[in-house]
């Protein structure tokens, strides 16, 4: 009986406490989480890993690859854009173009919005670059203008893989 | 200690009925203190219901038969194991054991969550301590209270029914219990997202590890299931068609189609409307499960149960939380809109959602056939039974549109596949299916289905080794690494994918495995001690198996137990013995069949004791009483579905495994300190 007693007082007043107290849980979303933008950043760069392994298994064309690759990397940039926004609202920026910094001081650290332009800068770079082989896959250095596998012409406005860091 | 225990049982109500009321008003007003007390509300129900089932396994191992679950469940002479296990042998602690799994499982979901994803919290713990409430009052005030006593104490229990004691049957409902509770949790999330409004895929990110957490469980409670069917119920088979394991089934079916849905809705924007529909049916399907089996309502092998009344409850309850779900759906639906439509039939969301509907189909076509049976006796009040002739006739065709889309599905790109490559990749894995099929025509496999099965099962698992092999090539040319760590970085990062082909791999040689049983030979023959029975193998070979004789030892909890010994021969060559036996247990009056399995990789040597004569005499250990009937199986890669099981096992925990990209930021303060001045939800 004592101790069913025990447990019994012990139990209430666990549960009771932090309304005895005025203890608060914190009901809003932490700033190191994920938003729904990095979630939709996270979808569209796994897409992009996909769409070159699949493009390099030879699952899709070269052509299909070319707007599935356009199209998602025009998603991340989207995504990555609205991230900021979000964080900062005073920052602003379209699809298709990075965003401004304000200079105010926003909730984000200066470290993680630099992270952020570089994600930009990284999957911009690998639209335009053109260092991954179009007709043989193959990667090559930057700034090549011939495959050093295949001896192929590498396209340097379109025919490219984006970074692979980027959406490893 | 089981007075404590029963005690607690009665506390953990109010306190979870706090907790529950605590987290919506919690979450609705924006009061942190209430949330905060909620989520101990949930520690403190899990501690209790520790207490409680101690309790009753207290009461078990030291044979406090005054108590009405214990005297019916257990005797003096049963095993401890099975003493133990009593918590989980009947519906009573079953309903226990299931609202301490789902307390345990609520209580890391709010642990795991203490710093994250604390705008689904409130609600989430709502819905969790509801769920865990409403067990709590069926078993206090629906007269399946474990702790209830009767007015004298039997000098001995009735025992555990022998076909319970069984080192499978003390794992497969604890696994199976585990798979129903643990997704109660992506049901509370999908819950608190609607309730929300927070519909993006956030919850889905959140709970996907549950889900499969959830999917794994009940995929090896369905496979241990079919290893007791196969070990005790003494007829050579896994799967009877039974409500039970039809009920067991059902939400693994549903929870499938899920897995995969989720990824569309994660990739493509799509399918809300669908996957919030999924998790609320396999939620529900996990309450019928439960609800079956415990009911009493549909009679079967396994319904131990003995209180029809819950059924209503329990049926009541289900309406209710159906009705929610629809309303709240509807509520919700401006919000559930797709981003994207489906661009193509050629494409990977296109074969998922064919999976789905193919998996639904199924789950439906399972569940009409464990109902109708009820239907039928509430309309015309005549029993009918649905038999597996039905159910096979119907899943066989289910089953290999299934087999076929596991082949297709990794081999179309998302978005859009052009019929070129894809002609180009199903070359291979069409020709090898192919030439696997002519090999066995001309090695005498001639039954059509299993060709089928065999053919398929041969053409995914091509699909799904191209896939390792182009996958690590292409990582290798992309990273510039060695083809080992080039594999090892390819299912590292990307384990959900991998690790979904490797579960593919062991649900392939489950199918292969269920196509073999149409090569099972068996033989029944009655003999006198030195007279043999022989038996053809599929595979070529012939095993001989001489009777030696029974003999009468007598083992714990047993009365009488007869074991007929043979030697065995394969092709003239003695490779050594295998025992069958009848028992007579302290306490049950039929006597109960234990076979005899030697297990080689493509076949099981299976024999059955069906028949002695003279059992009385047999017992007696009487030499004239011998003469007995037997029943030789030789079961066709029947091992294929136990290995199956290990592999999905592998599979699901590399699916599981967190990732270095998933761990999160060193967690913080766990209040938010005092009352804030503003913190409300949406």
């Amino acid at each position: 009986m004592v101790g069913v007693t025990l447990v019994a007082t012990g139990v209430v007043l666990f549960v009771m406490l932090p309304v005895l107290r005025g203890d608060w849980a914190t009901l809003e979303r932490s700033e190191d989480e994920v938003t729904e933008a990095d979630a939709r950043k996270q979808a569209a760069l796994r897409g992009l890993r996909d769409a070159e392994y699949d493009y390099r298994s030879g699952k899709i064309d070269q052509a299909d690859y070319q707007v599935l690759k356009t199209d998602l990397a025009r998603q991340a940039l989207q995504a990555i854009e609205d991230e900021i926004s979000d964080a900062d609202p005073s920052v602003g920026g379209t699809a298709g173009q990075p965003a401004v910094k304000s200079g105010k001081a926003g909730k984000k650290s200066a470290r993680d919005r630099a992270l952020l332009e570089a994600e930009i800068a990284s999957v911009r770079k690998g639209m335009v670059d053109g260092r991954t082989c179009t007709i043989c896959g193959h990667l090559n250095v930057e700034e090549s203008r011939f495959c050093t596998n295949c001896g192929g012409e590498l396209d340097s406005r379109a025919g490219s893989a984006p970074e692979p860091a980027s959406v490893r | 200690m089981t007075l404590l225990g029963e005690a607690a049982l009665w506390f953990a109500l109010p306190i979870g009925l706090w907790g529950a009321v605590a987290g919506f008003v919690g979450g609705r007003k924006g009061r942190g203190d209430l949330v905060l007390s909620a989520e101990y509300s949930v520690y403190a129900v899990f501690f209790l219901l520790i207490l409680a089932s101690v309790g009753i396994m207290n009461a078990f191992v030291t044979d406090q038969f005054q108590y009405w679950y214990v005297a019916n469940y257990s005797n003096r002479e049963l095993e401890m194991f099975y003493k133990v296990s009593g918590l989980w042998a009947g519906q009573r602690g079953s309903l226990v054991f299931w609202a301490l799994l789902l307390s345990f499982f609520s209580s890391v979901a709010v642990f795991t969550n203490r710093t994250k994803n604390r705008e689904f919290i409130p609600y989430a713990v709502g819905v969790l301590l509801t769920i865990t409430s409403f067990f709590l009052l069926v078993l206090l005030f629906a007269e399946v209270n474990p702790f209830e006593r009767m007015p004298f104490a039997p000098a001995d229990g009735r025992g555990l029914n022998p076909q319970l004691q069984n080192y499978w049957m003390t794992i497969h409902p604890p696994t199976l219990y585990l798979g129903f509770t643990a997704f109660t949790v992506p049901f509370a999330f999908a819950i608190s997202a609607l309730l929300t409004g927070k519909l993006d895929t956030r919850w889905i990110v959140i709970t996907r590890r549950w889900t499969l957490l959830s999917w794994f469980f009940l995929a090896n409670g369905v496979i241990f299931g079919m290893r007791w069917a196969y070990e005790e119920l003494g007829w050579g088979g896994f799967w009877f068609w039974d409500p039970v394991e039809n009920a067991s089934l059902l939400p693994w079916l549903t929870a499938t189609a899920f897995l995969h849905s989720i990824q569309i809705q994660e990739n493509r924007g799509m399918l809300k409307v669908w996957n919030m529909g999924l998790v609320a049916l396999t939620f529900l399907l996990t309450i019928f499960a439960t609800f079956l089996t415990r009911s009493g309502l549909i009679e079967s092998v396994h319904t131990f149960s003995e209180n029809t009344r819950i059924a209503f409850i329990f049926l009541t309850f289900m309406g209710f939380i159906a009705a929610v779900c629809i309303l709240l759906i509807a509520w919700r639906y401006p919000l559930l809109k797709s981003e994207n439509q489906i661009q193509s039939f050629l494409s990977r969301e296109a074969a998922f959602l064919f999976n789905n509907l193919i998996l639904l189909g199924a789950a439906f076509t399972v569940l009409w056939g464990t109902l109708f049976p009820l239907i039928s006796e509430g309309f015309t009040g005549q029993q009918m039974t649905v038999g597996p002739p039905f159910f096979e006739r119907v899943n066989l065709p289910i089953g290999l549109a299934l087999l076929a889309l596991m082949g297709i599905g990794p081999v179309i790109a998302w978005r859009k596949a052009s019929r070129r490559n894809l002609i180009k990749n199903f070359v291979a894995p069409v020709v090898v299916g192919a030439v696997v099929v002519v090999l066995l025509y001309l090695r005498g496999v001639h039954h059509g289905m299993a060709l089928v099965t065999f053919g398929l099962s041969s053409f995914v698992m091509t699909i799904i080794v191209v896939e390792f092999v182009k996958g690590t090539k292409a990582r290798a040319s992309i990273e510039g690494e060695g083809h080992l760590l080039a594999f090892f970085h390819l299912v590292s990062r990307n384990r959900r994918r991998w690790g979904g082909y490797i579960v593919h791999v062991g649900i392939v040689m489950i199918f292969t495995a269920f196509a073999g049983a149409a090569f099972d030979r068996e033989v029944v023959q009655t003999l006198d001690p030195g007279e043999a029975i022989t038996i053809e193998s599929p595979f070529g070979h012939e095993y001989t198996l001489t009777y030696q004789g029974l003999s009468s030892p007598r083992g714990q909890n047993l009365l009488r137990q007869a074991v007929a010994l043979m030697s065995v021969e394969k092709d003239g060559r003695p490779i050594g013995f295998i025992e069958a036996e009848k028992r007579l247990y302290v306490t049950w009056e039929a006597p109960v069949t234990e076979v005899g399995i030697r297990s080689t990789f493509l076949e099981d040597l299976y024999l059955i004791l069906e028949n002695v004569n003279d059992l009385g005499g047999a017992f007696e250990n009487d030499a004239q009483a011998q003469r007995a009937t037997f029943e030789v199986q030789v079961n066709v890669l029947v091992n294929w579905i136990w290995y199956g099981g290990f592999i999905i096992t592998v599979g699901s925990i590399i699916g599981l495994w967190p990732s270095r990209g998933s761990t999160k930021p060193a967690p913080r303060a766990k209040t938010g300190g005092k009352r804030p001045a503003l913190a409300t939800l949406g």
